[in-house]
């Protein structure tokens, strides 16, 4: 049985993928030479994954993955930007989420491709994904912590509760005092010490100024419960948790 | 767009200016003025439009400059009495000679051909001349809207004025010693009657001309300055040079020396269209996709959604055109597909169409030379007037246009503290009406006069601080990099949109002070 399902579905791939390819044939015929010409810079790249993103399909997704970790990180940013456009094609949070976890994006550097492709897994609402980003909720990047959050909450993923509920603790706390810096040094050559200086007279919003709500917000979400403070949100939890479903 | 305000002169200084008895300062001032407004304009030109003496001195380059830029517009009531109340104070008589013809079209008025910015005219004909239009590309048939008139027609004017035009044609102007001397109003040439369909034709805006350009217009030609607006009968040229310019702030054009080229608009189709007499021209679309028409005779090339760069070559009874980089919908004629990048299209006069393949990076190479070292995707000086044609439209949205010594800047709404402790906020907006998008390399330069220590900028959801390094009281020039505005820890990337731009601040004081001015986003180009 299992044999003939697998001969079945190997006949309809062989038949399948010619058409896939001649449909996107001309597209991605077009992407290769504006993105691989000699010369090409980030502009004309970004412009080529702009084009080639309007065919949503397996197809695409796949001649775009190697760009998540390939190319420069603006390419590497627009392109996890597309894909979150990918809504019905199940290949694209797939390969999000294996961008997320390579290597090639997990230095500090590539902290601004992290937060694009969080932000994409929570636009796609990738239940997969969903430990993968409660564990991002920690980081120590401000930003990519926010947009764990965030993508916690559009996720509602039941994992995202516990590294939730952990962090509004911290922040409720001394740790959560430090200001953030909108910058935060993401820029190569830009930082606070640069000529862009933030305005001296004016506060910085803390860590706590910056995740509490989104973490609210994202609790809310996930458990359709409304409590302001971590303590409510533990009594709560430790009474629910080994009941709880993420309602619908 | 806010409404600016108005400080014009008394006839007296208006006077003065037409009798070239103002001093340099008074003068510079009111040649400003004069730019922006139109009343006054009107005025000037109504008054140096009566027959004066011949000793009058009239600035007929300025006067000229002052005239091309008048729009087409009703007569106001102020510039009639302004008329009559200068004339009278310049002794003037006042009897108008000749009335206009009623309902006279006013589009052919205002289309009368007027010398570009830095052209003198030529000696003033003894003849009434006769429409003898100089040869120029036939322009497209665009098509005519069933429900517009083709011709504009206004009411008919109460005042003494009465298109130049029409007056030339029927009284010969008497011949003056010394041509300088004569006002270009009077020099203005009998409009050539366009056919219908070129009423639907737009002029074109070319903004910081770089190199040998020259601009052609009738019988004469002038260096190109950085604003000039060309008909599709005027034609750019380059004698022994090359030249760049920007095109409306959306092409960039480059032209290799010795090339003579037209370009007009189709407001209807919004297309661009280019006749190329000689020599060769180069487009970019820098990044948006455009409708561009190459006329040859009666042959035409349509290059839809061009986004790239694409090359015109003449030569002599064949024309070539060639798409170098990015992508566009070729028609020729009933066929249509997709062009291809070094796939060079030449065709003649009669229509016929000769394919081939060409290497591309050499020529690209050379070209790329031409390119201006700066593209502007927009700018504001905030001294532009609603009603003028605006290469780079918007509106303030926070904010109000306020007047300095040299000109309007945009100063920041105070929202004042309502509690001790509290800071009060600044801020200012503009938003623009023809978006972009970024591309690598572009910043935001723009002045600003503030007694905060910074202040920031935001483009849509992103945003960057700034360091004031000005003391209060003091213009600085201040310029950002796109790429350093970020958004939640992700910075600004190509193809982003710039819709708006918003400059914010808080402070203790109760009188705190963000003035922008000129603002500009540039790509300078490597």
């Amino acid at each position: 049985m299992t044999v003939a399902a697998g001969t079945l579905i190997g006949i309809l791939a062989f038949w399948a993928s010619p058409q896939d390819d001649k449909t996107f044939l001309p597209a991605i015929k077009k992407f290769r030479e504006e993105y691989y010409k000699v010369g090409a810079k980030d502009d004309d790249k970004i412009a080529a994954v702009n084009y080639l993103a309007q065919h949503r399909h397996e197809r695409i997704v796949a001649e775009l993955t190697p760009l998540l970790t390939e190319a420069s990180l603006p390419v590497r940013m627009i392109t996890a930007r597309m894909l979150s456009q990918f809504t019905q094609v199940e290949a694209a949070p797939k390969e999000l989420l294996n961008g997320l976890k390579s290597q090639a994006n997990s230095g500090k550097k590539q902290s601004c491709v992290r937060i694009e492709i969080l932000r994409a897994l929570g636009n796609l609402r990738y239940k997969a994904a969903a430990g993968e980003v409660a564990r991002l909720v920690e980081d120590r990047e401000v930003w990519v912590a926010k947009a764990a959050i965030d993508a916690c909450g559009r996720i509602r993923g039941q994992e995202g509760i516990e590294p939730l509920l952990k962090a509004l603790r911290r922040i409720e706390g001394a740790m959560g005092d430090s200001e953030v810096y909108p910058l935060d040094d993401i820029l190569e050559g830009v930082s606070r010490s640069s000529l862009l200086k933030p305005d001296p007279n004016q506060k910085r919003p803390t860590e706590r100024d910056v995740l509490k709500q989104p973490i609210l917000m994202a609790l809310n979400a996930i458990t359709k419960q409304n409590f302001a403070a971590s303590k409510e949100w533990d009594t709560w939890w430790s009474k629910n948790k080994a009941t709880f479903r993420v309602p619908d | 767009m806010s409404t600016m305000e108005k400080f014009c002169p008394t006839t007296e200084v208006l006077a003065g200016w037409l009798q070239g008895t103002l001093d340099s300062q008074q003068r510079g001032h009111l040649t400003s003025h004069l730019a922006a407004c139109d009343e006054c304009r009107r005025a000037v030109a109504i008054a140096s439009s009566i027959d004066a003496p011949p000793a009058a001195p009239l600035n007929e380059i300025l006067l000229s400059r002052v005239v091309a830029a008048s729009r087409p517009r009703r007569v106001l009531p102020f510039a009639a009495a302004a008329a009559a109340v200068l004339a009278a104070a310049i002794g003037f008589s006042l009897t108008p000679k000749h009335v206009a013809p009623p309902s006279a079209p006013t589009v052919a008025v205002d289309r009368a051909p007027v010398a570009p910015a830095g052209i003198k005219p030529g000696p003033r004909p003894e003849e009434p001349r006769t429409v003898t239009p100089v040869p120029t590309p036939t322009p497209p048939t665009p098509p005519v809207d069933p429900q517009k008139p083709a011709v504009a027609v206004e009411t008919t004017p109460k005042t003494p004025e009465k298109p130049v035009a029409a007056e030339k044609i029927e009284k010969p102007a008497p011949v003056a010693p010394d041509v300088v001397e004569k006002p270009v109003v009077k020099e203005t040439p009998p409009p050539v009657k366009a056919p219908v369909d070129v009423l639907t034709l737009a002029p074109v805006f070319v903004i910081d001309p770089v190199g040998d350009l020259w601009l052609k217009r009738d019988q004469a030609e002038a260096k190109a300055v950085s604003l000039e607006k060309a008909a599709y009968k005027d034609k750019f040229s380059t004698r022994n040079g090359t030249a760049a310019f920007t095109l409306e702030a959306r092409t960039s054009v480059m032209l290799e020396k010795n090339s003579e080229v037209a370009f007009w608009h189709q407001k209807t189709d919004d297309v661009y269209s280019l006749a190329l007499d000689q020599g060769l021209v180069m487009l970019d679309t820098e990044g948006s996709s455009q409708k561009w028409q190459i006329s040859f005779g009666n042959s035409k090339l349509d290059y839809n959604n061009l986004n790239g760069r694409l090359v015109v070559e003449s030569r002599g009874d064949r024309m070539s055109a060639l798409l170098l980089d990015g992508t566009a919908d070729l028609k020729i004629g009933s066929m249509a597909r997709k062009a291809l990048v070094g796939q060079e299209v030449e065709f003649s006069r009669e229509g016929t169409v000769v394919e081939h393949k060409v290497e591309t990076q050499k020529k690209l190479a050379r070209l790329d030379e031409l390119r201006p070292k700066v593209f502007t995707a927009f700018s504001s000086s905030f001294d532009e007037k609603s009603e003028d044609f605006q290469p780079y439209p918007y509106a303030v949205v926070a904010g109000k246009r306020a007047l300095g010594p040299s000109g309007f800047y945009l100063q920041a709404d105070a929202a004042l503290a309502q509690k001790p402790g509290e800071k009060s906020a600044l801020s200012s907006e503009i938003h623009l009406d023809r978006a972009f998008g970024v591309v690598s390399g572009m910043v935001i330069k723009f002045r600003y006069r503030t007694n905060l220590p910074a202040f920031s900028l935001k483009i849509g959801n992103y945003s960057a601080d700034f360091a004031s390094r000005v003391r209060a009281g003091q213009w600085g020039d201040g310029e950002i990099p796109l790429g350093a505005f970020s958004f939640e820890g992700t910075p600004m990337l190509p193809s982003d949109p710039v819709e708006n731009v918003r400059f914010a601040g808080v402070t203790d004081r109760k009188n705190g002070q963000l003035d922008i001015d000129g603002v500009q986003f540039l790509r300078r180009v490597k």
